[in-house]
């Protein structure tokens, strides 16, 4: 939400382009609960809005919310002149302090709080705000990019995480050995899915059995676009909705990830040519992989990713 | 008769009062910490010395059970038959000196509070036996003696008595099942467990000091040492006074000082007996945001974040002590903690007026006051020297003075544009490393560094 836009473009970062329709596939799932059209998306557009465009698009999703912390005129005014379609409505402000100020009943909605920073207290206050007030059905997921400050302030990385979190959200048995690398990002989906339970056990103790709220985690994303990124997140139901659950069968999505395992988006480096030449041969067999002139890890790379697969090219449009 | 019959007023208590009613007051962590602090009397019992080595006490709090055992000298039947399950302390019950365990009422309140069927094992030196209660047959009305009369007693499931146990053997283990449901649900969060445990290692730290092992949930808890800043010219306050209360002797011990700036840690710590009954308090209860004695004392905010004062209170007569039955406040209105606040605000006076003088030093150049901050080291309270103030340095002293300082602050206003940019090029992620990288960065490119 915050400058990265500028260092990157996000439309050509190709883990984040196949994490964005990976998302899309399962929000497709979502059908079961509200027609598709009918969501709200809320995220954090930048100047691309490439996740805007792609649910726009491929999810005929209308009801838009793009959150930006932009404070000059100057710089509001380029977000506004990016934004894609009428239908994305910009708020200004920290997200913190924009989504209390959504409107949230019976307006079934998927938020993505794409940070491109460490979690902090600020992101588990969204994630609070979203798990207090969304309806069933609602999806919520937060992106981290889980590198450390390279010139940190003070103290332990274990000291820094309790001072950015707030202590009583990270567990005792977390030593300063959890914080090195992915480990970290373990870390953070623990923080987050127990703050979710805390806040849905709190909201559900005033409600009837059939309408308590339920989590289900769907994504575990881990991925390296330059920095290591983590994506966790997940949909909350009326516990008597389970059979809609079971109905969108999240499950046979093999990049959906109900627990500590992550899923690991990993981009082949394939020429042109030989995209077009496995495509011609799926489905591949894995036993096969050795009678094709490319090396088997990259086959097996591409086969898990080739409906996501990114293709970039040079253009003059 | 029949008049004096109409004279009579029924009083007694109703059952549903001690299941439903008394258990309200209580918050489900501080019921916990109070079947802890038996478990800490038992091992006060045994080892007087206060070394409690090889002694443990383990918790287990799941969703479906919540399971207490201790290795800390168990119940002996007397004790269960005549007191343990009363409803409030007899007046002749022999006291463990400087107790924990007060009123007669945490254990059954908190074992109320958590489910409806408990068990109660217990091997003491010359008894073993079990209990069963299940809370909802104990308060059916069909449960009555011969006379037809409402039966408050429990029963000996097992018991063997006259025995001679080793006192390694002797242990107690209570387990609640049939959870209540909103129990059941906090149990189910890790938050929740997150913060039973530190509410029990601040609670109890002095018994974890002492080596009395705590696992809860497989957790090892660990030892909170308090400490405050010191050097040789920060040095806390600590000042120990003897009361005669009640005709019975207390004494009190007053530390205050500075520490890590953090607010929600600021304030003061009162112990009972080293039990921790309030925590980083900064209300009126402890003398903030009042005048006392022509002394006027600040509101809490931001700029004493460095303030910490720890008050002791010990006697071997716990029921002298400034504690409110839940152990998590004081009975400010006890003459004892009122005597002790008065040299509670003496002893914080001049932190405060240090730590107005550290934020005033902000809007100037000079971190002398800071590079002295910075300079202390944190001392444990038990290292702590007495020292009927606290000591520490003025902008006036002459020493300060003449000291040049060797750190200075910089600081500057730049626009969030290029802050920004700056963070994506370097990294960095908050604005003072920005201010650090680009200092760096000059010094650098000068070939100074």
């Amino acid at each position: 939400m915050s400058g990265s836009y500028r260092k990157i473009n996000y439309t050509i970062r190709p883990a984040k382009s196949v994490e964005r329709k990976m998302l899309c596939d399962v929000f497709r799932r979502l059908n079961d609960f509200y027609a598709i059209d009918s969501y709200r998306y809320i995220g954090f557009g930048a100047v691309y809005f490439s996740d805007f465009v792609l649910f726009h698009r491929m999810l005929g999703i209308r009801n838009m919310v793009s959150i930006e912390c932009a404070q000059s005129k100057d710089v509001k005014r380029r977000f506004e002149f990016n934004a894609p379609y009428k239908y994305v409505e910009l708020k200004f402000g920290n997200s913190w302090e924009v989504l209390p100020t959504l409107e949230w009943k019976d307006i079934p909605t998927i938020l993505w709080l794409d940070y491109d920073g460490l979690l902090e207290g600020n992101c588990l206050r969204d994630i609070e705000t979203f798990f207090s007030s969304a309806t069933s059905g609602s999806v919520c997921i937060a992106s981290f990019n889980i590198q450390d400050d390279p010139n940190p302030s003070s103290g332990s990385p274990l000291d820094r995480l309790k001072n950015q979190v707030g202590e009583e959200n990270v567990p005792m048995d977390v030593n300063a050995s959890a914080l090195t690398g992915w480990d970290r990002a373990e870390i953070f989906r623990r923080i987050i899915n127990n703050k979710i339970e805390e806040i849905l056990s709190q909201r559900n103790g005033a409600m009837p059995t059939g309408s308590k709220l339920c989590y289900q985690q769907l994504f575990n994303f881990h991925y390296s676009d330059g920095a290591l990124m983590l994506t966790v997140g997940g949909i909350i139901y009326g516990s008597g909705q389970k059979h809609l659950l079971d109905k969108c069968a999240f499950n046979n999505l093999h990049f959906c990830k109900d627990g500590i395992e992550p899923y690991k988006i990993k981009i082949p480096k394939l020429t042109f040519k030989e995209i077009r030449h496995l495509d011609s041969l799926m489905p591949i067999e894995a036993g096969s992989y050795n009678a094709i002139n490319i090396p088997p890890s990259e086959i097996a790379q591409y086969c898990e990713v080739y409906r996501y697969f990114p293709i970039f090219a040079e253009s003059e449009i | 008769m029949a008049e004096d019959q109409n004279k009579k007023i029924d009083a007694s208590p109703t059952k549903d009062f001690f299941i439903s009613i008394l258990v309200r007051d209580i918050k489900l962590v501080d019921a916990i910490s109070d079947l802890v602090d038996n478990c800490v009397d038992g091992a006060r019992r045994l080892r007087p010395d206060g070394n409690f080595n090889e002694l443990h006490i383990t918790l287990e709090a799941k969703p479906e059970c919540f399971v207490i055992a201790d290795n800390c000298g168990g119940i002996t039947a007397k004790i269960a038959r005549e007191y343990a399950f009363r409803f409030g302390r007899p007046v002749n019950v022999d006291n463990t000196p400087h107790s924990i365990g007060r009123f007669g009422v945490g254990m059954k309140r908190a074992l109320f509070k958590i489910g409806e069927i408990i068990k109660i094992e217990s091997t003491a030196p010359d008894s073993k036996f079990v209990i069963d209660i299940d809370v909802d047959a104990w308060k059916n009305p069909a449960y009555v003696d011969e006379h037809g009369k409402e039966r408050w007693d429990f029963e000996f499931n097992t018991l063997e008595e006259h025995m001679n146990n080793p006192v390694k053997k002797c242990e107690t283990i209570i387990t609640v099942t049939k959870l209540h449901e909103e129990i059941a649900n906090e149990f189910k969060l890790e938050n929740f467990v997150t913060r039973l445990i530190a509410s029990i290692e601040e609670a109890h730290q002095s018994a974890i000091g002492n080596g009395l092992q705590i696992v809860v949930n497989e957790i090892d808890l660990k030892y909170r040492q308090s400490s405050l800043l010191s050097s040789k010219i920060i040095q806390p306050c600590f000042k120990t006074l003897g009361i005669q209360f009640k005709e019975k002797p207390v004494t009190v011990r007053i530390y205050a000082g500075i520490s890590d700036a953090k607010l929600a840690d600021a304030g003061w710590y009162v112990f009972c007996n080293d039990r921790l009954v309030l925590r980083a308090d900064k209300s009126q209860a402890t003398g903030w945001d009042q005048e006392i004695n022509g002394v006027h004392m600040p509101k809490p905010h931001y700029q004493f974040a460095r303030f910490r004062g720890y008050v002791f209170f010990d006697s071997d007569s716990a029921d002298v002590l400034p504690w409110n039955t839940t152990k998590n406040g004081i009975n400010i209105e006890s003459s004892l903690f009122q005597g002790a606040k008065l040299e509670m605000v003496n002893a914080m006076r001049p932190v405060i007026d240090f730590l107005n003088a550290l934020d005033n030093e902000m809007d100037t150049e000079s971190t002398a006051l800071q590079t002295k901050v910075n300079e202390a080291k944190p001392a444990l309270l038990r290292n702590i020297t007495a020292s009927t103030v606290f000591v520490y340095p003025k902008v006036t002293d002459t020493n300060m003075a003449n000291e040049t300082p060797k750190e200075g602050r910089i600081s500057y206003l730049a626009s969030y544009d290029k802050i920004d940019r700056i963070k994506e090029l370097t990294g960095c992620k908050t604005n003072p490393s920005v201010g650090l990288a680009t200092f760096n960065y000059f010094l650098k490119s000068m070939g100074e560094e």
